[in-house]
């Protein structure tokens, strides 16, 4: 107990320096880069024209489709990181067995979403 | 609101400068006390704290330094070492002007970039657009935290290391959407999508890929992983999972041939094209550094870590990590662009199934 | 009281943080702010897992929460329109808003009950802190997935593949 608080105190520290030396870094120039006020300075690059339209445009579902798929899998995989710590080498054959089925689920899993068409982009063809 | 606060000094003291003693006086005093107060309390924590932490403060600060000594000697040295390697793939020399083998050209540089006007669009998401530079740099410095550079040499060895660094590795990709959100630009936001995409494509294989290794150490902890491959190394045991993790790790952190976030020929420069200055060299410093950590982290999983003859541990992880490095750079110059739908299926398709198969079959050795 | 005074510092801290977080993700704007927040709220809870001796639980927070969910909440943001979004003006008062408002409190009102009528037992389960650090946490999940909630374990397993089948099935219609 004290010991993972005492982990997670140093990840803490290190999260905090990380943060602490990017702010340094910024604000140093501050002081000594020049500054310089034209027309078109504090606009958005676009290759050098005016900048046109809405950025924030909306994405294809396929996207989402990905996402969801990766949702999946990361829980999955989450899951088999304890039993591969505890996961004793010889003997015990029906571990073995639990996992087999973990894993032929997740593939069925990726074979429906494979059949189902959901990699096949629309310029791919049939 | 300085006027005005002219006016108000000059309405109380201008009139009678013996109150004007007195509250200069009475807030010598206060000042004093309050230094009193604050020098009270700040003894009690740092007793309590020493006394609580005693050597575990020690090693906390000289980790903090060390680790930083490593990102930036790092930094310094790929930026050189790119341009180098660059060069002479090329049959170029590479920088040679300053310093001895052009040594000190990227310390010219970072000089040049702390001189740089920093620049901020006028219609940026500005919380978003300022917080992405100070948050890309977090995973990478907390990644640092658990590797372990020789057997004793390592900051802290967390009992869960590999996969908190997995776990923080995902806030790099919210700091690059940040960057890519918040610019308001089209190519940062396709930039920031494409990094989305493409690591939430690669990180399932490369999870996949380390799982047998944390089958046959039977632990999360790096140290202990690396102890584990004392007879051999796991690359001769588990060649295809340490393929599977060095491409991912090409892809995670946005090299060649799947560079595509920051493909400079179609995106301008992808997710930092608005940052300029400072604020652009902490990303290139997080992608240097990133580099670095998942060359590490091969090299402790797969390379035996610090284990080798001879020479010192340290050496010997420096060596790995460093010639795994070179790999990547060859890379760059050896494998075009890959199209954004053949670098996702690429992951769908072929290394999960892949990385899968290989579980499968160490799980199964294991049990014989 | 148990713990030291510095856990409960922090956990007051992360509690307070977890729930301002989670304010400001209902009330802001822009749906990418609400997306950020709602990170630094899923940190925040993975803290308190922390104080509670469940490093895995924490970890798993992170990574799945932190990670996978976000990336879907922002993949989500952007199948809709944020421009057209923002021009949606606020509905003052809605049957959705007064339904949610009823049950807000109900949860609330029977959490309270719970805290209120039954008190906590405080036994000590088989699994002390001790005896996971002695093990491993991470290890005795997995030992327990393993052996005693194997079922559970090849469940998930299979509800994690109806989830994406469902996914396929309701993406896919229009083809």
């Amino acid at each position: 107990m004290e010991t993972t608080l005492r982990d997670f105190a140093f990840v803490l520290a290190f999260a905090v320096l990380a943060i602490l030396f990017a702010l340094i870094a910024v604000l140093i120039p501050r002081f000594i880069a020049p500054r310089t006020v034209g027309l078109k300075t504090e606009s958005i690059y676009e290759c050098g024209m005016d900048p046109f339209g809405s950025a924030w445009i909306r994405y294809a579902a396929l996207f989402y489709l990905y996402a969801l798929i990766f949702i999946a899998f990361d829980v999955d995989v989450l899951y088999l990181f304890p039993v591969a710590t505890s996961y004793v080498r010889g003997g015990n054959p029906e571990e073995f067995i639990a996992l087999l089925v973990f894993v032929l689920l997740l593939v069925l899993a990726i074979a429906y979403a494979w059949g189902k068409g959901v990699f096949r982009w629309k310029y791919e063809g049939r | 609101m300085r006027r005005w606060l002219r006016e108000q000094f000059d309405r109380y003291f201008g009139s009678d400068p013996v109150r004007l003693l007195f509250a200069l006086g009475g807030l010598f005093f206060a000042t004093l006390v309050v230094l009193a107060l604050l020098y009270w309390v700040v003894g009690k924590v740092v007793t309590a704290g020493l006394e609580a932490w005693g050597w575990d403060l020690v090693r906390l600060l000289l980790g903090l330094l060390g680790v930083m000594v490593v990102v930036f000697g790092n930094a310094l040295f790929l930026v050189w070492a790119e341009r180098k390697v660059a060069g002479h793939m090329q049959i170029r020399i590479g920088p040679k002007e300053v310093g001895p083998y052009g040594l000190l050209q990227s310390i010219a540089d970072s000089v040049k970039l702390l001189a740089k006007e920093i620049i901020t669009p006028r219609f940026v998401d500005r919380p978003l657009y300022l917080l992405a530079p100070l948050l890309i740099f977090v995973p990478c410095l907390v990644a640092m935290v658990v590797i372990p550079f020789d057997a004793r040499l390592q900051v802290r060895d967390i009992n869960v290391g590999i996969v908190m660094i997995l776990a923080f590795s995902s806030l790099t990709v919210l700091a690059i959407f940040m960057a890519g959100w918040g610019s308001v630009n089209k190519y940062s936001l396709i930039g920031g999508v494409r990094s989305i995409s493409q690591s939430i494509a690669y990180e399932i294989p490369m999870l996949l890929s380390i799982l047998p290794v944390v089958m046959m150490a039977r632990s999360l902890s790096l140290k202990e992983v690396v102890e584990a491959q004392s007879p051999y190394w796991f690359v001769l045991v588990q060649p295809v999972a340490f393929l599977i993790y060095f491409v991912c790790a090409v892809a995670e952190t946005n090299r060649t041939p799947f560079d595509l976030p920051e493909a400079e020929s179609e995106l301008v420069a992808g997710y930092h094209t608005e940052y300029s200055g400072m604020r652009f060299s902490l990303f290139f410093l997080a992608e240097y550094t990133n580099i670095f950590i998942v060359c590490a982290l091969a090299t402790t999983f797969f390379l035996g870590g610090y284990k080798g003859p001879v020479l010192p541990g340290v050496v010997w992880f420096f060596l790995k990590t460093y010639a795994l490095i070179f790999v990547i750079m060859w890379f760059r110059w050896t494998f075009p662009r890959v199209r954004f739908d053949q670098l996702l299926n690429f992951s769908w398709k072929f290394l999960i199934p892949l990385a899968m198969a290989n579980l499968l079959v160490t799980g199964g050795l294991l049990k014989l | 009281m148990e713990g030291s005074l510095f856990q409960w510092i922090v956990f007051f801290a992360m509690a307070f943080l977890a729930i301002f977080c989670a304010l400001m993700v209902v009330t802001r704007r822009n749906p990418i702010h609400s997306a950020v927040f709602l990170i630094v709220n899923f940190f925040a809870i993975a803290v308190i897992y922390l104080l509670l001796g469940s490093q895995f639980i924490a970890i798993a927070q992170v990574m799945v929460y932190a990670g996978a969910i976000m990336m879907l909440v922002v993949f989500t943001i952007m199948l809709i329109s944020v421009e057209e979004a923002r021009r949606v003006p606020m509905v003052r008062l809605s049957a959705g808003k007064v339904f949610g408002v009823i049950l807000a409190i109900l949860l609330f009102v029977e959490l309270l009950y719970g805290l209120m009528v039954k008190a906590l037992p405080g036994k000590v389960g088989p699994f002390t802190p001790e005896r996971l650090q002695a093990v491993g946490p991470v290890r005795t999940v997995g030992g327990l997935l393993m052996s005693k909630y194997l079922l559970a374990f090849e469940l998930a397993s299979v509800v994690l593949l109806i989830g994406i089948i469902g996914a396929v099935i309701l993406a896919k219609k229009e083809r």
